[in-house]
C-alpha cells in the first residue's frame, strides 16, 4: 500500500512538472515575485546572521566583568581605591582599569570613542584584537600614542600624516601619533574608536588622577562569572556591573529587533503576494477547466488533481525559495548586503566599513520558510481544491 | 518580542494553521446541519466534495503544526540567548508562565490532528462515510485547542523580555522560578522506572491483542478503548518525564542537567530527533489502533479498519522498541562503563 | 449487466432555469450485448450514456452494474468504480493537448501508482493493435482525425474494463475511417466487451454487430428496433 501511495504520487509530481511547463508563461509571474520576496527576507536573515556572526568573533575580546559607578542614574568616575574592596572577592584573576569616553569633533561632526587602556601604556600594543601597527615608529616614548578605527582616519584626513589633535576642555590641543590602524574585519566595533594610554585618556578629558570609567575583571574559572558579578555588585554600592554574557546578550537583541522589525515592514508585501497568489491560482481557463474535466472523466479522483496543483504549488516554491536564497546569498557576499545594510547598521557620521560574511544556518531557511513558503501554500490550497471541482460530464 | 523574527514565524505558522482549521469547521457545522447520504441533491454532492477539502486542510494544518513545534523549541534556544537567567530552550520556555502551557497545547492538537486524520482516512474508505458527523465533530475541538496556542504564543512572546544592559542597572540577579536550566526536579528513578516498565507492557499487550481483535465492540469495550486514547497520551508525558528527569543527564554527562530540547542539538548528535520522532510515531500508531478498534462496527468499515488495526499496532510495536532502545542505551552503557567513555 | 430502473435527471432543479433531462427511463444491457441508442440533439443521449458510464448518479431511480447499486454513491467511490469498469470515448476525442499520444493513453494510469516501464508496456500492445504505434511520440496536434479517435479509443481500453461507453464514435469522421472504428468494436465484442453506443449515424445503428438499437426522444426511451 506504501509504495503504491509513493508511486502514484511520483507519477502525479511527473504529470504536474509537465503541466508547469505547458503553463510556463502563466506561472512566470508568480514564481518572480516569489523569488523576489523571498530574496528580500533572505538577505535580512543573511544579514543579520553575519552581523551576529562578526560580533561574536569580536565579543571573545570583551572582559568577562565590566565594573561602572552610577550616580543619579548616570555613569560616574569610579576611583581606584575601589579596586582594594574587590581584590578581596575570592575568583578574581585580574583587575584592570579603563577610561572609555566620547569626544565629539566638531570639524566632522562625528563622535569618536576613546579608550585610555593601562595595557596600551606599558606595551604599545593591543593583545586579542587584529590592527596593522607601523613598523617605523621611532617617536618618543613620552609621545601620546593611539590606535584608531577606519573611519577615524579617513574623517581626519590622515592620509600622508601620523598623527593628530583633540581639544581638552580647556580648549588646548593634545597631539597624539598614530601607531596603528584596526583591521577592517574589527569595523563593526572599532570603526569610530581611538585607544590610547590610560594617562593620555585622563589628561584628554581633564579627570583627576585615580579617576576611572570602568574596572575590567577577568575571572579564572568562567561559570563562575554570574556569582562574582553579583558580589561585586553588593560590594560596590551604586555601581553597575555588566557580564559578557549581557553583552552579547544585547547585541543579539539589537540586531534582532533590527531584523525583526525590518520583517514586520516586509510583512505587508508578503500579504500582497499572497493575495496574487491566491487570485491566479484562483483563476482557471477555459483550456485548464477542459483539462481537469478529462482527467475526472478518466478516473483521476478529485484529490488526485489536488495534488497536482500541490506539487505545481512546491516546485514552484521550492525553485522560487532556491533562486531567492542564492541571490540574497550573492547580495551579501559581492554586493555588502547593499539594500539592506543601511537599516541593520544605522545611519551615523562614521557608519563601520563592514564586509558581510553570509553564515548558513538551518533555523534561517526555516524560518524563511514559514514567512513565505507556507502561507503561499495554504493560500493556493482551497484555490486548487476549487479548479479539482470540474464535473467530469461538463466535457460530455 | 513579537517583532523578533523567530515570533513572526512562529506567528505565521499559527495563523495558518488557524485559518486552514476555521474552513474545515465551516464545512463540518454545514455537514453536521445537512448532511443526507442517501440525498442525491446538489447540497448533498457539495458536502461531499468538501469533505474531500477537509481532509486535505487537516492534514496541511498537521504538517504545520509539527514544524511549528520544532520552531518553538529552536526559538526557545535562540531566545535563551537574550533572555535574563536563561541557559537553554528550557530557561526561556519557562521565563514567563505562558511558553510551556503554549507547548503543551502545541502537542495536544498535534495529537487530536492526527486522531482527525486517522478518522478521515477510515471514513472515506466506506461507500456511506460513516465517521463524518464525529470527525467533524472533533475538529470542533481543535478550533479551540488552535485558538488558545494562538493566544498563548502571542502572550509567550509579548512578555519576553531581552537581557539588554539598561542605564540603571546592569545584571539583574532576580530570582526567576528555576534555575533557568532544568525543567523538572530530581525524582527518584526506581519507583519512576518502575512504574514505566509496567505502562510500557501494558500499553505493548493491549494494543498487540487489540490490533488482532476482529470482534465487534461492545460499549464496555468501547470505553476501554476510549481509555486507551487517554492512556497513550499519559504514556506520552510519562515518556517526556523519564526523558528529562532519567535519561538526558546521562546524553550530557551532568546530573544536573536536566532539559529535554538540548538533546535535538549537534553537540549531542541529534539524539532527541529519532528519540521524539519514534515517541510521536509509537503514540500516533497506538492512539490509531485504538481508534481503528472503535470505528471496525461502522457500517462498511470492517475491513478497512481491520487492515488499518494491523497496520498501526506493527507501526507502534516497532517504533516503541526503537524508542525503547535509545532511552535505555545511555544509562546503560554509563552503568556498563563504569562512569563517562 | 447494466440495469436502470425508472432513472430520472435533473439539472438546476431549484433554479428557474430547470432541465428534466431522463424522464422515467429503465433499460437493461446484458453482458457483452453490443445497444446502440438513437435520438436527436437535446433528448438526453448524452446524458444517459453519463449514468451508464457512471460519470454521475440520477437525481432519482436506481441504476445497478452487475449487482452494485451506483445510484447513490458519493463521487469517489464512483470514480474508484468508474476507473475499473468503464471505458469511455468520447465524442470529441477529448485527449489532452500538448501531451504525446502515448501520454494520453497511459493518463488513467497515472493515479494508480503504475509504474513507467509497465504503463509504457500496456500502451505499446494497445497501439500496435490499433496500427497508432508508429504516432507514440507526436503531440496529438500533429495527428489525423482517424489517429485522434483511435487514441481516445486506446485510453479508454488501457484499463482493460469490461464495459465500453462510446458516445457519437464516427461524428467528425469519414466513411472509410468510420467503417475501421466499427471494426474495432466488433473486435472488442468479440472480446467479450459490454458496449453502448450513442449515435445518429445509420452506418453505426443498422451495423450488423449492433444487438439492439433503442430510441430517446425528450428524455424519455421510445421502444428498440433490432
Amino acid at each position: 500500500m506504501a509504495p503504491r501511495n509513493v508511486s502514484r504520487q511520483r507519477n502525479i509530481l511527473d504529470y504536474a512538472l509537465g503541466s508547469l511547463w505547458r503553463n510556463r508563461f502563466k506561472n512566470t509571474g508568480v514564481f518572480l515575485v516569489f523569488s523576489l520576496v523571498i530574496f528580500i527576507i533572505a538577505s535580512f536573515r543573511l544579514i543579520t546572521g553575519s552581523l551576529e556572526h562578526a560580533a561574536e568573533q569580536l565579543l571573545t575580546a570583551v572582559p568577562d566583568i565590566t565594573i561602572q559607578k552610577l550616580t543619579a542614574g548616570r555613569q560616574d568616575v569610579i576611583l581606584l581605591k575601589e579596586l582594594s574592596e574587590l581584590k578581596k572577592i575570592f575568583g578574581i584573576s585580574e583587575i584592570k582599569p579603563r577610561i572609555w569616553g566620547y569626544y565629539f569633533d566638531e570639524l566632522s561632526g562625528a563622535n569618536y570613542t576613546v579608550i585610555g587602556d593601562a595595557a596600551f601604556d606599558d606595551h604599545r600594543q593591543l593583545p586579542g584584537i587584529s590592527v596593522a601597527y607601523r613598523a617605523d615608529d621611532d617617536m618618543d616614548p613620552g609621545v601620546s600614542r593611539a590606535v584608531i578605527g577606519q573611519s577615524v582616519h579617513d574623517s581626519k584626513n590622515l592620509a600622508g600624516r601620523h598623527s593628530f589633535s583633540l581639544f581638552r576642555p580647556d580648549l588646548s590641543l593634545k597631539s597624539f601619533y598614530v601607531t596603528g590602524t584596526f583591521a577592517e574585519t574589527t569595523a563593526l566595533v572599532t570603526a569610530d574608536l581611538i585607544v590610547t594610554g590610560l594617562n593620555d585618556a585622563s589628561d584628554l578629558f581633564g579627570m583627576r588622577e585615580g579617576e576611572m570609567t570602568d574596572l575590567l575583571v577577568s575571572v579564572r574559572n568562567p561559570a563562575e562569572i554570574e556569582t562574582i558579578a553579583k558580589k561585586i555588585s553588593e560590594r560596590i554600592t551604586g555601581s553597575r556591573v555588566i557580564t559578557k554574557r549581557q553583552i552579547r546578550k544585547t547585541y543579539r537583541a539589537a540586531f534582532g529587533w533590527r531584523s525583526g522589525f525590518g520583517l514586520v515592514c516586509l510583512l505587508g508585501s508578503v500579504g500582497a503576494f499572497i493575495i496574487l497568489a491566491w487570485d491566479k491560482a484562483s483563476g482557471l481557463s477555459e483550456e485548464q477547466k477542459r483539462e481537469v474535466g478529462i482527467l475526472k472523466a478518466v478516473g483521476w479522483l478529485t484529490a488526485d488533481v489536488m495534488s497536482v496543483r500541490f506539487w505545481e504549488s512546491v516546485v514552484i516554491s521550492f525553485l522560487a525559495f532556491s533562486i531567492g536564497y542564492t541571490m540574497a546569498w550573492a547580495h551579501v557576499l559581492f554586493f555588502d548586503g547593499l539594500l539592506f545594510k543601511p537599516i541593520l547598521l544605522g545611519w551615523s557620521v562614521l557608519t563601520p566599513p563592514l564586509s558581510l560574511v553570509p553564515v548558513f544556518r538551518l533555523a534561517d531557511l526555516m524560518l524563511i520558510f514559514s514567512i513565505s513558503v507556507l502561507p503561499y501554500l495554504a493560500a493556493t490550497v482551497i484555490p486548487a481544491w476549487r479548479s479539482a471541482l470540474v464535473r467530469p460530464d461538463s466535457i460530455v | 518580542m513579537l517583532t523578533d523574527a523567530w515570533s513572526i514565524g512562529l506567528l505565521s505558522c499559527s495563523i495558518a494553521t488557524l485559518f486552514l482549521c476555521l474552513v474545515g469547521v465551516r464545512t463540518g457545522w454545514r455537514i453536521l446541519g445537512s448532511w443526507d447520504i442517501s440525498s442525491g441533491s446538489e447540497l448533498q454532492i457539495r458536502l461531499e466534495e468538501e469533505v474531500c477539502l477537509s481532509g486535505v486542510l487537516v492534514e496541511f494544518g498537521f504538517a504545520i503544526q509539527l514544524l511549528s513545534v520544532l520552531m518553538l523549541i529552536l526559538a526557545a534556544d535562540y531566545f535563551s540567548n537574550i533572555l535574563v537567567g536563561a541557559m537553554c530552550a528550557t530557561g526561556a520556555l519557562t521565563a514567563n508562565s505562558y511558553g510551556v502551557p503554549a507547548l503543551i497545547v502545541k502537542l495536544l492538537s498535534l495529537f487530536l490532528s492526527a486522531a482527525w486524520i486517522v478518522c478521515h482516512k477510515l471514513d472515506i474508505s466506506s461507500e456511506c462515510y460513516p465517521l463524518v458527523k464525529s470527525k467533524f465533530l472533533l475538529l470542533f475541538f481543535i478550533l479551540p485547542l488552535l485558538l488558545l496556542d494562538t493566544i498563548l504564543l502571542v502572550l509567550y512572546l509579548y512578555n519576553l523580555e531581552p537581557d539588554i544592559i539598561t542605564s540603571c542597572c546592569g545584571v539583574l540577579f532576580s530570582a526567576q522560578g528555576n534555575d533557568g536550566y532544568n525543567l523538572l526536579a530530581i525524582m527518584p528513578s526506581t519507583p519512576l522506572l518502575s512504574i514505566y516498565g509496567g505502562l510500557v507492557v501494558v500499553l505493548t499487550v493491549i494494543t498487540f491483542r487489540m490490533s488482532r481483535d476482529s470482534s465487534d465492540v461492545s460499549v464496555v469495550s468501547s470505553f476501554n478503548v476510549s481509555a486507551m486514547i487517554g492512556f497513550w497520551l499519559g504514556f506520552y508525558f510519562y515518556s517526556l518525564l523519564v526523558i528529562t528527569v532519567f535519561t538526558s543527564p546521562f546524553i550530557y554527562a551532568m546530573p544536573h542537567h536536566r532539559c529535554p530540547f538540548d538533546l535535538l542539538k549537534a553537540p549531542y548528535y541529534l539524539i532527541g530527533y529519532p528519540l521524539y520522532f519514534l515517541l510521536h510515531g509509537t503514540v500516533m500508531a497506538g492512539i490509531s489502533t485504538s481508534i481503528a478498534r472503535l470505528s471496525g462496527s461502522s457500517e462498511g468499515l470492517a475491513l478497512p479498519a481491520a487492515r488499518f488495526r494491523l497496520l498501526a499496532g506493527r507501526l507502534c510495536l516497532v517504533c516503541m522498541v526503537f524508542f525503547l532502545l535509545i532511552l535505555i542505551y545511555y544509562p546503560l552503557m554509563y552503568q556498563i562503563r563504569g562512569g563517562e567513555g | 449487466m447494466i440495469t436502470l430502473d425508472s432513472v430520472d435527471k435533473w439539472y438546476n432543479r431549484a433554479a428557474a432555469n430547470a432541465v428534466h433531462a431522463l424522464k422515467d427511463v429503465s433499460l437493461q444491457v446484458s453482458d457483452n450485448e453490443v445497444v446502440c441508442i438513437q435520438g436527436p440533439s437535446g433528448s438526453g443521449k448524452s446524458t444517459l450514456l453519463s449514468i451508464i458510464g457512471c460519470l454521475f448518479v440520477p437525481t432519482s431511480g436506481l441504476a445497478t452494474i452487475n449487482g452494485k447499486l451506483l445510484s447513490r454513491l458519493p463521487d469517489r467511490f464512483l470514480t474508484l468504480y468508474r476507473r475499473e469498469t468503464i471505458g469511455f470515448i468520447f465524442q470529441r476525442f477529448h485527449l489532452v493537448p500538448g501531451l504525446t499520444v502515448m501520454a494520453n493513453i497511459t493518463l488513467p494510469l497515472l493515479p494508480l501508482g503504475i509504474s513507467v516501464p509497465e504503463r509504457q508496456q500496456r500502451a505499446q500492445l494497445l497501439m500496435e493493435k490499433l496500427s497508432i504505434a508508429h504516432r507514440k511520440n507526436f503531440d496529438i496536434s500533429n495527428i489525423s482525425g482517424g489517429e485522434l479517435q483511435r487514441t481516445a479509443i486506446a485510453r479508454a481500453l488501457i484499463n482493460n474494463p469490461p464495459i465500453i461507453i462510446a458516445d457519437e464514435p464516427t461524428a467528425h469522421l469519414d466513411q472509410q475511417l468510420s467503417n475501421d472504428v466499427m471494426t474495432i468494436i466488433a473486435e472488442l465484442k468479440a472480446d467479450g466487451k459490454t458496449i453502448v453506443i450513442a449515435s445518429h449515424d445509420s452506418l453505426v445503428s443498422d451495423h450488423a454487430i449492433v444487438d439492439r438499437c433503442l430510441l430517446i426522444r425528450d428524455g424519455r426511451l421510445h421502444g428498440s428496433k433490432n
